[in-house]
């Protein structure tokens, strides 16, 4: 049983709302800003939607997928890459960055849509970490250092307006 | 995630399509459209539409700057692109629209959200008052074409704060005939 909030975003009110803006970055923008895109973010990162159960959603939503016709779902696919934009995880990263690359006419917007989102991705801000070495009953007085995050990029990945190539 | 899909969709096809100044125009051809896109469509009209003349049902082949400047062939997605038209094809803002002009629906943060083509300029509602321009647009590449007055659109309500802008190839010393 898929989860409400998941639910939600193949209705067909929600995707009224998203369906009749022409400029993908401006989809972009009105996903980040909805409610139920909202809810998505909070229900992953509280753990009420996993992981997992996104992955068999995306699956149920690409049953409707036909070669050579439109794909009727393409907003929930814009939402889930909206939502999971902040999510630094090995399977958010390869969401977004595989549905970016994908070159399919059936799905214009929802892929336009994820090549925001890697490209917001990359502008996240550097991460700050505080690195502890406690012992028992010891509360710890940690130093703040700078890490940034180094990622690895594959080849046909967007990489802000560059798509990766193999030399 | 998607090999399955990337292996069995249909890679984008344009065709070729530039500035005058001669810059390349990114843009593909729209698919046929499912049950829902028509259902969804319906639903903008009964919301929204209660006085647009409905010109062509949903049609998935062209989007609104593909009506606009690509004859209804091809739909382009790009912002970048519909400002590299606008420049390059000799395009200024115009104060004064007559028919022919073009309506730019533009957000401030999002840049431009909508294009349409004026028809014709009507009458106001009250007597004096200034003519309204009305317009012929596709909202998207999954909408029919309907026509409108220029400020009867749906975009304060996907939470859009739009302004309006007229655009026009005519020269400036025209203005104001």
């Amino acid at each position: 049983m898929t989860h409400p909030v998941l639910d939600t975003l193949v209705s067909d009110e929600f995707a009224l709302r998203f369906a009749f803006v022409s400029n993908p970055r401006a989809v972009h923008r009105a996903l980040q800003r909805s409610e139920e895109v909202g809810r998505l973010r909070s229900a992953i990162s509280q753990g009420e939607v996993t992981e997992c159960s996104i992955r068999t959603f995306i699956a149920e939503l690409l049953r409707a997928l036909e070669y050579g016709t439109r794909f009727p779902n393409e907003y929930a696919l814009a939402a889930l890459a909206v939502a999971l934009e902040t999510r630094l995880t090995p399977f958010a990263e390869e969401f977004v960055t595989d549905l970016a690359r994908l070159d399919l006419a059936e799905t214009p917007i929802a892929i336009r849509v994820a090549r925001e989102t890697v490209r917001r991705r990359l502008r996240l801000p550097i991460n700050k970490t505080k690195q502890f070495t406690l012992s028992n009953g010891d509360r710890g007085a940690g130093d703040w250092r700078e890490a940034r995050v180094v990622r690895r990029v594959a080849v046909g990945q967007v990489v802000g307006d560059f798509l990766v190539e193999a030399s | 995630m998607f090999e399955f899909q990337h292996l069995s969709g249909i890679p984008p096809e344009g065709i070729a399509l530039q500035t005058r100044r001669g810059r390349d125009i990114r843009n593909s051809l729209g698919l046929v459209l499912t049950e829902r896109h028509f259902r969804l469509f319906e639903l903008l009209r009964q919301k929204h539409g209660a006085n647009w003349e409905l010109r062509k049902p949903p049609s998935g082949e062209y989007n609104c700057a593909g009506h606009v400047w690509a004859s209804r062939r091809v739909c382009i997605y790009e912002e970048a692109d519909w400002r590299w038209i606008l420049a390059d094809d000799g395009y200024r803002q115009a104060f004064s629209p007559v028919a022919d002009d073009l309506v730019v629906y533009v957000e401030r943060e999002q840049g431009i959200l909508h294009i349409g083509r004026v028809l014709e300029l009507r009458a106001g509602l009250v007597q004096g008052a200034a003519r309204i321009p009305w317009v012929v647009s596709k909202w998207s590449d999954v909408a029919g074409e309907a026509c409108h007055y220029v400020h009867d659109h749906p975009f304060r309500d996907f939470g859009f704060m739009v302004s309006i802008e007229y655009w026009t190839d005519r020269p400036a010393s025209e203005e104001s005939l």
